[in-house]
């Protein structure tokens, strides 16, 4: 959680030459800054049987890693080694501020459930239909800025974001909530975080860095992206990619795009079939590639063409 | 040579599809010395293409005269390939480098700057090439190909 | 915590089955069908939110405004609705999964042990069984016959459970038969993905151990944590308010053998490259949860299994079933084996009385599919291929129990989109020779040629492709169709009986005549058998005007 947007890196978890964004707020800040919206690819635990919606991790293609390498917004990590290095040896410092972090966010959820229960309570003497009214569904919000956690304000940090997020209009402080209830006679609830932001270091990733492999689509991923397209995998409509011209929330793909080498033959066959597909879902086929960078010209230009079904 | 003979019966056979079967007019071989192949240009019996940017100008104006506005047809240019061919990004990058956007004598005369449609026929007008690919039992396939990012009509 | 287990896991919310787009060529690209799917993926969240949350009142009119639009117009609505979007996303997706430390059965927690099974043999429970020690599939079936255990996959097996839940039940697998000495001697074991998966939908606490396990779970069945877990809960409420030294305290018992771990440990740790041991690949994991999610069940394939012999074609030993023994009473085209002149044509000139007999001496070649399968060598090419049986899926339908599970209702192979290219006739052949005949439903089978294309398109085995191109799932099914099986010469014979029948007058005029209208109804592809379909339909047409 960055402060500001100009500092802010990304963390990218390359874990087995895959790369994943765990963090809600990295997530958000390349959708909006740099258009990238990539692939939800986790259970949503609120409602872990159904597939239309899903969660973090963020899936990205490699094209996106380099991108946001390149751009200096964001660090790759080697993410097995670093949690384990970390598990298997952690300092005593690192492992109260984590501890410490995770004691926050279930005291949280206590509250939450308290709050829920409150509620419900009150609902109950509202109607008295034994309605099973005790399932109330809550959200959560106990992310908590890693950079807090080491303070001694952490506490109230957490407080602030609540009543941001949270509680909204009642705006009950914790102390008053807590005080509200008799004694609870149970554990805390347990909680799992999303991120490991608390226990690992908050540098950019000097520590164990890693490379970007693969990224053979770049030059017209980058194109692309920088010319507004939001892309996501092409495995939907049959090709590389699916191209938005904004973002997918709001906007039908336009093009089903490959990416070729300057000179790789292209067989006639596979672009009348991509120009049939394409038009089937009223996209137009997208092909591009780089050319080579030659003595003259440093960056070789990049050359994109679009086939639609010509209607005779 | 054997090369240019069957590129010579991939052009009639273009040729002959459009003429005969689609009735374009004013089919002309096209040939230039940085050329990979002889290019084909001619006139459709209706409009071919229209950019969806264009197709709502037209709309707007249609609204604003009151009236259909007419469109004729424009001269394409046609780019006879056979099935079995593999072509890459450079080659197609060669053919489109050499052309202009509008073929030889298409350009229209009396294009007026207040009707923005208009400009769609000329300055505006993006390089397109109809990709004529021809199959061994000569079925003759088109396929619009546009120079850059063009995007998708809404049929 | 929005849900509850009971909720969570009612099977009636259970989707339908996957999209099982099969791989034949006459599904049409038909531009509605491929238009369908798009929305899916870039679903808003608004309208997850709206079911989900009570504290945001978001109308059922804004959802409806979620239309998406071809392109940008710059204007304010576009762009306020595509703000609304973004920060359902990230309310939504700020979510902190909790555990109910206090209700039975709310809390599940498992302890990562990576390389507590690193050595263990793959075989022990068989070599356990064989010494006559009582295994835990043991069969009990009265016929006697021998069931299989599901391969056990033990040195993949990382996370040990401490308690279970209603979604654990029918994940993890107990090593059987270990000596009384060993700790946790008779805890359940997950592989990666389903702990994984377990973590994800926010029904495991996921810990990472700073004791060894004979402390955590000794020998003799005790719990280290029976005590502590009543410990904290007095100085929990002694400390409620002054946040001191007790607290700190309680925090270090409760922390003495270990601490939770994050989801993205979670996949730092279990994620890993295909056949990383203890690992499942990213892409692996996806389809398994995918499928979880969806509601089926699903266990890790064999790593090896041999080939299994066409028993159809085979002309076996005893068929076993009905259909089986309904299917060897087929004719067989192939017995006439006709001596061909080396030269000349194929059908000798003279009088034929039926087609059959034409089509027999047309018949050079046997077909693939009633060849016994190729033997494939276990060493040969399939074994680097990817195209393998990965996981063995159940319906939510099928009953299933973890330690004997009955045979799968499909058989999946989960394939890269990127780094995979379409299957060689080698590697489909070697896919589908590694799972069972699964025929076509009996009343298919006995249906005669009104339910040929049922059968033709169920075929004869089967396997699902589960393609996944970075995080987007495609399911697939390949079949071995039984084209050969389908002999339509026979039906032209029938149909000049018929006709000749019915010029005579006779009242027989049965089976051949619906089964080219059922074939009519069907008529949109260009394959072989459908050709042949609509041919003999139209010879039957022109007679019937001829009358």
């Amino acid at each position: 959680m960055a402060s500001t947007e100009g500092d802010r890196k990304v963390r990218i978890s390359k874990i087995a030459g895959r790369y994943l964004v765990f963090d809600i707020d990295d997530v958000a800040y390349i959708r909006r800054e740099h258009g990238i919206c990539a692939v939800f690819t986790g259970t949503m635990p609120q409602n872990p049987t159904q597939n239309v919606f899903l969660g973090l991790p963020l899936e990205l293609y490699a094209e996106d890693a380099k991108m946001l390498l390149d751009r200096k917004v964001a660090y790759i990590a080697d993410d097995p080694l670093e949690h384990l290095n970390k598990l298997k040896s952690m300092d005593d410092e690192t492992r109260k501020s984590y501890l410490q972090s995770i004691k926050t966010q279930r005291r949280n959820a206590q509250l939450v459930f308290d709050e829920a229960k409150a509620q419900s309570q009150a609902r109950h003497k509202d109607k008295r239909k034994p309605k099973q009214q005790l399932q109330v569904p809550v959200v959560v919000p106990t992310e908590l800025p890693p950079a807090s956690v080491n303070d001694d304000a952490a506490t109230t940090t957490v407080e602030q974001k609540e009543e941001e997020s949270l509680f909204g209009e009642s705006s009950s402080k914790p102390a008053p909530a807590a005080s509200q209830k008799p004694p609870v006679k149970e554990k805390l609830p347990a909680i799992t975080p999303t991120t490991s932001n608390a226990m690992l270091s908050s540098d950019d990733g000097t520590s164990n860095p890693a490379d970007v492999e693969n990224h053979t689509a770049l030059p017209l991923y980058s194109y692309l992206n920088e010319s507004g397209y939001f892309i996501t995998p092409g495995l939907r409509f049959g090709g590389d990619f699916s191209v938005y011209p904004g973002d997918p929330f709001r906007y039908h793909a336009h093009y089903m795009a490959n990416s070729y080498g300057w000179d790789e033959k292209i067989p006639m066959l596979d672009l009348v079939t991509s120009g049939r597909l394409g038009t089937a879902v009223k996209k137009s086929f997208l092909m591009g590639g780089q050319k080579p960078a030659t003595g003259d010209s440093e960056a070789g230009e990049l050359r994109a063409f679009c086939i639609e079904w010509a209607g005779m | 040579m054997s090369v240019d003979k069957h590129i010579q019966s991939l052009t009639k056979v273009v040729v002959n599809n459009l003429e005969n079967q689609h009735d374009w007019t004013q089919v002309q071989i096209h040939n230039q010395d940085n050329l990979p192949r002889p290019l084909l240009y001619g006139l459709p019996p209706k409009r071919l293409y229209v950019h969806p940017d264009e197709q709502i100008e037209i709309i707007k104006a249609e609204k604003e005269l009151n009236e259909r506005i007419p469109q004729e047809p424009e001269l394409e240019w046609v780019l006879p390939l056979h099935l079995a061919e593999k072509w890459s990004i450079a080659d197609f990058s060669a053919v489109f480098d050499a052309i202009t956007a509008i073929p030889p004598g298409g350009e229209s005369v009396n294009i007026s700057e207040d009707a923005h449609w208009q400009l769609w026929r000329g300055p505006k007008r993006g390089k397109r090439i109809l990709l004529a690919t021809v199959q061994d039992d000569s079925t003759v396939t088109y396929y619009w190909m546009h120079n850059g990012l063009v995007k998708p009509r809404q049929n | 915590m929005p849900l509850d287990d009971d909720l969570e896991d009612n099977p009636t919310l259970t989707p339908p089955p996957p999209t099982t787009n099969t791989a034949t060529m006459d599904e049409g690209a038909a531009a509605g069908d491929l238009e369908e799917p798009e929305d899916v993926p870039t679903a808003d969240f608004r309208l997850f939110a709206s079911t989900y949350s009570k504290t945001k009142n978001i109308s059922a009119q804004t959802i409806r405004k979620g239309e998406k639009d071809f392109e940008s117009h710059g204007t304010r609505a576009q762009q306020s609705a595509l703000d609304a979007s973004r920060e359902a996303m990230r309310d939504v997706l700020s979510y902190t999964r909790v555990h109910h430390t206090a209700k039975q059965g709310g809390w599940c927690r498992g302890w990562v042990f990576g390389d507590w099974w690193r050595e263990w043999p793959e075989d022990w429970e068989e070599m356990q069984r064989a010494k006559g020690g009582k295994g835990e599939g043991e069969g009990k079936e009265g016929d006697g016959e021998k069931r299989v255990l599901p391969p056990l996959h033990v040195r993949d097996r990382v996370v040990v459970l401490e308690h279970s839940n209603v979604a654990t039940q029918t994940l993890g697998r107990a090593v059987t038969g270990l000596p009384k000495d060993k700790p946790a001697r008779g805890r359940e074991w997950l592989l990666p993905e389903e702990a994984l998966y377990l973590v994800e939908r926010g029904s495991l606490d996921l810990w990472w151990p700073t004791r060894g396990i004979e402390e955590i779970f000794p020998a003799d069945g005790s719990s280290p944590f029976t005590n502590t877990a009543t410990k904290p809960t007095t100085t929990t409420t002694a400390g409620e308010e002054g946040e001191g030294q007790e607290e700190d305290e309680e925090e270090d018992d409760e922390y003495k053998y270990g601490f939770p771990l994050s989801l993205q440990a979670a996949y730092a740790l279990l994620i890993g490259e295909d056949g990383e041991r203890g690992k499942v690949s990213l892409q692996k994991f996806q389809v398994f949860s995918n499928l979880k999610r969806a509601g089926y069940n699903v266990i890790r394939a064999p790593s090896y299994s041999p080939p299994i012999p066409d028993d159809i074609s085979a002309t076996q030993e005893k068929p076993k079933s009905i259909s089986e023994w309904l299917i060897s009473c087929l004719p067989s085209s192939k017995s006439s084996a006709i001596d061909h002149p080396p030269y000349g044509p194929l059908v000798p000139p003279g009088l034929y009385r039926s087609y059959s007999t034409i089509y027999n001496h047309l018949s050079l070649r046997p077909s693939a599919t009633s060849q016994p399968s190729p033997p494939v060598t276990p060493q040969s090419k399939s074994e680097d291929s990817p195209f393998k049986i990965h996981y063995h899926l159940y319906r939510a339908s099928t009953k299933f129990v973890r330690t004997r599970p009955p045979p799968p209702d499909f058989y999946l192979s989960v394939i890269s989109a990127t780094d995979t290219s379409i299957p060689t006739l080698t590697e489909i052949s070697s896919l589908l020779s590694s799972v069972p005949a699964d025929l076509p439903k009996q009343e298919w089978l006995t249906g005669g040629p009104s339910r040929l294309y049922a059968r033709l398109k169920h075929g004869y085995r089967n396997v699902l492709l589960a393609v996944n191109d970075h995080g987007v799932i495609n399911y697939m099914r390949f079949a071995k169709g039984g084209f050969e099986r389908e002999e339509l010469f026979r039906g032209l014979d029938q149909r000049v009986e018929w006709s000749n029948n019915w010029k005579a007058g006779g009242g027989k005029g049965g089976g051949g005549g619906g089964g080219g209208k059922k074939s009519g109804n069907n008529g949109r592809g260009s394959r072989g058998g459908r050709g042949g379909g609509r041919g003999g339909r139209g010879g039957r047409g022109g007679r019937g005007r001829g009358n």
